[in-house]
């Protein structure tokens, strides 16, 4: 009993049995392009090449198919090779009847002498993996759109904070002023108090600004030591203490909570400063909502591993439907939306998280809310953040200001204005100073003489301070050496600081900035610190005061040289109309670029001679300028071109007689007076 | 007929397959659909006297899910660099793509296409790189697949450039 033999399942047809299942349309290539269909073809391949496609037929695969031109070298190659294996060709779409698209692979294998090449719709791995990239990359354009979001949101803040410092120079320089004359013992105690409360207000905007950096935010933690660790506690009363006044003014009280052991130890993870201001945040707060009679409450609960403080007041609670998560939010303002621009509770949460603790609110059960915040205990090391920024301060040197070695110096600024005073003041210090207007002249000029250390201010035409602080590192490299680079900016955000270490300078300077400081970094970067050790902070600022020119200021800054500031105001008075016809050329041209960096350099000179509030609005024609939004920069340029003829017609009046400036003169507004009697 | 191969290479969502609908079929849509595989269209332009069919091979676009394969360049009379003026990343990729290509296969007429010219409020690209790229591709259009701005001229330059070579 035998089967018939002729009717036995061979190899070939069981493989072509299996590829038909398998949904493979195979072909076996004859060379010069040529293949040859094997088997019954599925009928994905009936659709695409109809009778091309019958068992035995021969086609020119890559004519119907053009994507395989591309493959069939490299099936080629693996047809040719002694090893053998497969190669794939990827994925790729072919249009079949009524547009619709079949998805199709191929592989090209050897089996024996034939030659093979395999065909097969993976429909539904494509359709699943379709999906699935699609998904991945709208997530990932999502998230480069939340970027771009949050960069927009951080450049706002950085100018709403630098905006915000400005006024605080002319209160600083103002209480500078004030205590130089002679007042009684309670004003003077007054004027340190506001000084000291000036300079926590400029560390705190800083602070701010800096908390939210992204830099900022990836930084997870830092060491600390459990031996300075702040007492919650102690500070908690500290903050009540300052705040007595103010809740006093309400008709309400501030206490600590009498329960509260005070022998005990409330050492937190933290750091000090913006543990007060925490407390500073949630007061103010408080206080917005307490009404004459009424009681805010501080106190601590220890919790083992935390303790958590508490603020208590009687005011209205949370809103119906407010959660806390939507008060601590950026922006945040609650119903109301009182408060100031919705960063305080912000700060509050993404500090104390910061650092390992959390932060809520509730409604108290008679009435008012707790807003309390838990923080890990101090123990050994465990990991904070960096401590915040230093106050700037003004190191007055008791001694000769030209003590140390006379340096030689390369300025580059293109604003004339801004080079001469920054010239002078540095000649004041005893250095020589080379000053150029760009970078392409700076790097001309290193050429040609060594110098100690160069400053080079960030935006110039031809190259910027960036550019040359690149191309002095890259000759460095090659052939040795470190030239001291200070860049000048009007950028402080951490952004623009990590650009400037990129680019390999040395100190970065955001305007505005103490002159104190420029020299003492120069000293300290050419090894030339100044001798004198007897160096004590003051709050004097030497920055003019804000929307007037205070021509004695202006004066002081020049070293009282009157020949100075005549020189000073005769370039700014011959430089301005160049720069107001720039904007103005611009503008009818509709060209940002260049309007971009006319109000740039304005404004430098603008910033320089004691116009902060000109200088303000200069900078929003600038940053509109640079948006492409030239007619929103012309409007505000037009409001303020008045303001500019009167400034310059006013600094034009320095350039005249020295012996009418020197009368003239008071730190109290003459510079006013005069102005009223042209 | 002549025919010649223009690959359209860059970063992912920067158009690639819009330009190519808009040229080809002279549709547009919103809706992002990204690219899986390869995908060849075909349009026959006259250039400089002569009819010439262009096969439009649409790559996916590149990015940490998915790796040109060189091989898809293979046989290409030129490349239409594309990348998103709204992302200025998407520039560089687009040129360290060509850099690729080159390496690979030598340098071949190519144009970069800053797609998405319509969104001038997001335009990311200063004027002064524009002028850089302009060293390293033969043209570099402003195009915008929803507009239709630019898209004939970058094929109409690119396609000069392939039949001069």
């Amino acid at each position: 009993m035998g089967r018939d033999a002729s009717s036995e399942p061979n190899g070939e047809s069981i493989a072509a049995a299996l590829l038909e299942a398998e949904g493979y349309a195979a072909f076996e290539y004859l060379g010069g392009g040529q293949f040859r269909a094997l088997g019954k073809p599925p009928r994905f391949c009936a659709e695409l090449l109809g009778s091309a496609a019958a068992d035995g037929a021969a086609v020119a695969l890559a004519e119907r198919m053009p994507f395989l031109e591309s493959f069939l070298p490299d099936a080629e190659d693996n047809w040719n090779s002694s090893t053998g294996g497969r190669v794939e060709s990827g994925t790729w779409i072919e249009q079949a009847d009524a547009g619709r698209e079949v998805a199709l692979e191929a592989s090209a294998l050897r089996l024996g002498e034939k030659r093979i090449l395999l065909i097969r719709n993976p429909q539904k791995d494509f359709d699943e993996e379709s999906g699935l990239l699609q998904k991945a990359r709208e997530s990932a354009l999502e998230h480069e759109r939340l970027l771009r979001e949050i960069q927009k949101k951080e450049i706002l803040l950085h100018c709403v904070i630098h905006d915000l410092t400005q006024p605080l120079t002319a209160i600083r320089g103002c209480f500078a002023l004030l205590a130089a004359e002679s007042l009684s013992p309670k004003l003077q105690h007054l004027i340190e108090i506001g000084q000291r409360q000036s300079r926590n207000q400029e560390e705190m905007i800083r602070s701010v600004l800096q908390a939210f950096s992204e830099e900022l935010a990836a930084q997870d933690a830092a060491a600390h030591d459990a031996a300075q660790a702040p007492d919650l506690v102690k500070c908690a009363q500290q903050v009540a203490q300052d705040y007595a006044g103010a809740f006093e003014e309400r008709g309400a009280r501030i206490e600590l909570d009498s329960g509260v052991d005070l022998g005990s130890s409330w050492r937190v993870v933290g750091e000090e400063s913006r543990l007060r201001r925490i407390y500073t945040n949630l007061l103010e707060n408080a206080l917005r909502y307490s009404s004459a009679g009424g009681r805010v409450m501080l106190g601590a609960i220890d919790e083992g591993r935390f303790v958590r403080a508490y603020v208590d007041d009687e005011g209205p609670g949370l809103p119906t439907g407010e959660g806390a998560p939507k008060l601590f939010a950026l922006f945040g303002k609650g119903k109301e939306g009182g408060g100031k621009a919705g960063l305080g509770l912000y700060f509050c949460k993404i500090t104390a998280e910061r650092w390992g603790g959390s932060i809520g609110a509730e409604n108290r059960p008679d009435r008012g809310t707790r807003f309390w915040f838990r923080l890990p205990k101090a123990e050994a090391t465990v990991e904070v953040s960096p401590p915040a920024a230093a106050p700037i301060a003004v190191v007055k040197q008791s001694g000769d200001s030209r003590s140390g070695r006379h340096l030689r110096l390369l300025l580059a600024d293109d604003t004339p204005v801004n080079r001469q005073i920054t010239s002078l003041l540095l000649e004041r210090q005893g250095h020589a100073v080379l000053a150029v207007e760009n970078g392409a002249q700076a790097l001309a000029r290193l050429d040609t003489q060594p110098f100690d250390a160069v400053i080079l201010d960030e935006e110039m035409p031809e190259m910027g301070g960036l550019e040359v602080a690149r191309e002095i590192r890259k000759r460095e490299a090659k052939a040795g050496g470190h030239l001291p680079l200070i860049l000048v900016t009007g950028n402080a955000s951490e952004t623009a600081r990590a650009r400037s270490r990129a680019a390999g300078v040395d100190a970065h300077f955001a305007k505005p900035y103490e002159d104190e400081e420029l020299f003492r970094k120069v000293a300290e970067l050419c090894g030339a610190d100044r001798a004198t050790p007897t160096a004590e902070a003051t709050s004097e600022s030497t920055q003019p005061s804000s929307g007037r020119v205070d021509e004695q200021e202006l004066l002081r800054r020049l070293g009282g040289s009157a020949k100075m500031l005549r020189d000073v105001a005769k370039i700014f008075t011959q430089d301005t109309p160049k720069r107001v016809a720039a904007i103005r050329k611009a503008i009818e041209q509709q060209d940002g670029a260049t309007l971009a960096a006319a109000a740039h350099a304005l404004r430098g000179s603008l910033a320089m001679l004691g116009a902060a509030e000109i200088a303000a609005e200069m900078r929003k024609v600038e940053s509109l300028a640079k948006d492409g939004q030239v007619a929103e920069a012309r409007e505000i340029f037009a409001s303020i071109e008045g303001k500019l003829a009167a400034f310059k017609k006013l600094i034009a009046g320095f350039a005249g007689s020295s012996t009418k400036q020197r009368k003239a003169g008071r730190a109290d507004g003459s510079s006013r007076a005069r102005g009223k009697a042209r | 007929m002549l025919q010649k191969k223009i690959c359209m290479l860059g970063s992912f969502s920067v158009g690639k397959t819009s330009l190519v609908k808009r040229f080809v079929e002279s549709i547009f849509s919103e809706k992002y659909l990204t690219t899986v595989g390869v995908k060849i269209d075909k349009k026959i332009v006259p250039v400089e006297g002569q009819d010439v069919t262009l096969m439009l091979w649409d790559l996916y676009g590149e990015d940490e899910y998915q790796k040109i394969r060189m091989s898809y360049l293979r046989g290409a009379s030129g490349y239409l660099l594309v990348a998103d003026g709204t992302r200025a990343a998407t520039v560089d990729k687009a040129l360290a793509i060509l850099d690729e290509a080159e390496k690979n296969f030598g340098k071949i007429p190519c144009v970069l296409a800053l797609n998405k010219c319509d969104l001038t409020e997001e335009w990311a690209i200063a004027p002064e790189r524009e002028a850089e790229f302009a060293a390293r591709a033969r043209h570099v259009i402003r195009t915008s697949a929803k507009t239709g701005e630019g898209v004939e001229l970058a094929f109409e330059e690119l396609a000069k450039g392939m039949i001069a070579t």
